[in-house]
């Protein structure tokens, strides 16, 4: 049985603990609706790029296929693992390792390459013997556009020089802050839209092969873009719901201390006084 | 004159200009073109290179436009680039260094120098200062 001193102790604790949980909670809300609103600021962009792309695809190329459209036999594949810098998200990162490990199988590493964002899926990977081409980390909570391009570009020169013949990216849509789905998606080969649009014929400048060409990296760098926005909510979603129930939980375990505490301290004044009454009537 | 087109300029992260327009001139990766109210459907492929709008006023602004497209509908015209600069947000000191860099990397070429990432980085500086007019 712990002493009424342990106790105090103990309850002193775990309260400091609640408002280091409690305070990340704030944070991570506050963030959460930043990048919420960034996610959603892209989105203009995101659909006029496709809708381009929808143009070009309707429109006559003269047999021009741009090689990122091309598919090839697979030989190696390239995965872009998008994952936190920081734990104390709950399942978020266990989860992206998951769908990670999932994905890449019993290939051997010829047959895979790693490119991974965030700390936590490099170190996790790292320790589970992967080879990891190449890393990138702290933006994992604020990704910008230029991360994504340098990113991209990497990927791209690999891709072009048929290092390798497939890009994909593993990241966690974010559904809302209690739900955060891991799934993986082939970037590269792109799969050319095929619904047709309908409205007026466009002209190009200078010719659709060429604004094609232009537009292809631009489109996979937003899908990227996207991708790490997604991961950034998720990340912050996850981490305000873990933080919140570190809360309750810690509130909990105050209360049931502080039971035993005025437990302990009621017993002890009652032993005293018996004693003092068994005392005083033994003088009489 | 034509109703002025309504022009809007978007990035990845916000939208820089929504307006009226009666006159835009920008340079396409083959060459410089401007574009009047009431334009054909059209969808032009940009490159790193100054934007003129001519508003109804009668004001002329400029913008630091690195790559993107044009698309113009109905009297429309959206464009769409990766990013998009004021004159006034641009860091003179700072494309004037970039300027440096990327010069002194292509002038003495080593191995380890990527070429083709030199040569955007000196567009871009360049781009930069041609609109803060500092050439």
């Amino acid at each position: 049985m712990a002493s009424a001193q342990d106790l105090r102790k103990r309850i002193k604790s775990v309260t400091n603990t609640q408002q280091i949980t409690k305070a990340m909670k704030m944070v991570a809300s506050a963030r959460l609706r930043r990048a919420q609103a960034k996610a959603d600021a892209t989105r203009p962009y995101a659909e006029k790029i496709g809708q381009i792309l929808r143009h070009i695809s309707s429109s006559d190329l003269q047999d021009y296929v741009s090689p990122l459209l091309e598919t090839r036999p697979v030989k190696r594949t390239c995965y872009i693992v998008i994952g936190a810098d920081k734990g104390l998200a709950g399942a978020y990162s266990s989860n992206v390792l998951k769908m990670a490990i999932e994905q890449i199988g019993q290939k051997t590493p010829d047959e895979y390459c790693i490119i991974t964002t965030g700390r936590k899926p490099k170190d996790s990977l790292k320790s589970r013997h992967y080879h990891i081409d190449k890393s990138y980390s702290g933006f994992s909570d604020k990704p910008s556009y230029e991360h994504s391009r340098s990113i991209m570009e990497h990927a791209l020169s690999m891709y072009e020089s048929h290092e390798v013949d497939e890009v994909i990216m593993i990241y966690t849509r974010f559904v809302n802050s209690m739900t955060q789905i891991a799934q993986a998606e082939r970037i590269l080969p792109l799969e050319q839209p095929d619904d047709e649009v309908k409205g007026e014929e466009y002209e190009f400048m200078p010719d659709p092969a060429s604004v094609l060409d232009a537009l292809l990296p631009k489109y996979l760098e937003i899908t990227l873009y996207n991708g790490l926005l997604q991961a950034a909510a998720s990340e912050l979603g996850a981490r305000m719901t873990a933080m919140t129930s570190a809360t309750d939980n810690a509130g909990e375990l105050i209360s049931s201390l502080g039971l035993e505490y005025n437990k302990l301290r009621q017993s002890s004044i009652t032993n005293e006084i018996s004693e003092i009454v068994g005392g005083a009537n033994a003088l009489q | 004159m034509a109703e002025p087109m309504t022009l809007t300029i978007i990035t990845p992260d916000a939208v820089v200009y929504d307006g009226k327009a009666n006159f835009f001139v920008g340079r396409a990766i083959d060459g410089e073109f401007g574009v009047l109210p009431n334009h054909a459907p059209m969808i032009i492929a940009l490159d790193v290179a100054p934007l003129r709008i001519d508003d109804p006023e009668g004001k002329k602004q400029t913008f630091a436009v690195f790559g993107g497209f044009v698309e113009i509908e109905n009297n429309k015209v959206s464009i769409i680039t990766p990013n998009c600069e004021s004159p006034e947000a641009i860091d003179i000191d700072r494309a004037e260094r970039a300027k440096e860099r990327a010069e002194g990397r292509l002038s003495n070429p080593t191995p380890d120098i990527d070429v083709e990432r030199a040569e955007h980085a000196l567009a871009r500086a360049l781009l930069r200062l041609k609109v803060t007019k500092r050439i």
